[in-house]
């Protein structure tokens, strides 16, 4: 996950999308989004981490459903 | 690298970023400076010894206590101090972005300085206690995470 984003440091743009907990991991609270929703009938809420209160373990968080914009 | 908490591990996610090779891992974090060497202790000590090309950095928070990081390393069993390597804020990772940006901005350009044997962020107040450690891990690491220098 690493190497891809270092290469595309210097151009370009990666997005990548994951439940995956080294995946997430692998990004900081200035370039994470989380997209959520309340339920399959409502639209998706894209908040970025940074703007969100997540003590602790952000993978946790997501886990226990505490992390909520 | 073991990072004690979610801050350290950004910028750990930084100092990966500018080498971004696969012999280099971030570990989940420990939760606590003490988890870290715990985690340490109880885990990577018998690893190490299968494994003699293996390297490990501890990330911890000094908390303002200076003394701690000479604790730590005292922790360290004398047959692996010379692939152990404890680096750590003088108080706390936070207390960098008002002067240095966000952690992975920090952790590349900590990284950069360890490529370039440069001290420009190394020097900063919070972070140039750590000097003996990170001369000994340039002499070490350099040329395993740099090997085209």
């Amino acid at each position: 996950m690493l190497a891809l984003r270092k290469a595309f440091q210097s151009a370009g743009q990666f997005i990548a999308t994951s439940h995956n907990a080294e995946a997430i991991r692998r990004f900081s609270d200035e370039n994470t989004f989380v997209l959520y929703r309340n339920s399959h009938l409502e639209p998706t809420i894209m908040r970025p981490l940074k703007d969100m209160q997540v003590n602790g373990d952000l993978v946790g968080a997501m886990i226990r459903d505490d992390l909520q914009p | 690298m073991l990072p004690e908490d979610d801050a350290n591990r950004q910028l750990a996610n930084g100092f990966h970023l500018e080498f971004a090779t696969r012999q280099f891992q971030v570990l989940n974090v420990a939760g606590g400076w003490r988890k870290v060497l715990e985690e340490f202790l109880n885990t990577h000590v018998a690893e190490m010894g299968r494994n003699p090309n293996r390297h490990m950095i501890l990330l911890i928070d000094l908390d303002g206590q200076e003394e701690r990081l000479a604790a730590a390393v005292a922790e360290v069993p004398a047959h692996l101090t010379e692939r152990v390597f404890i680096l750590g804020v003088l108080s706390e990772p936070e207390k960098l972005k008002p002067d240095l940006g966000d952690y992975e901005t920090i952790g590349l350009a900590l990284a950069k300085d360890c490529r370039e044997e440069t001290n420009t962020t190394w020097g900063h107040r919070l972070l140039q206690h750590n000097t003996v450690e990170l001369d000994r891990l340039r002499t070490t690491v350099r040329p395993i995470l740099f090997p085209s220098l």
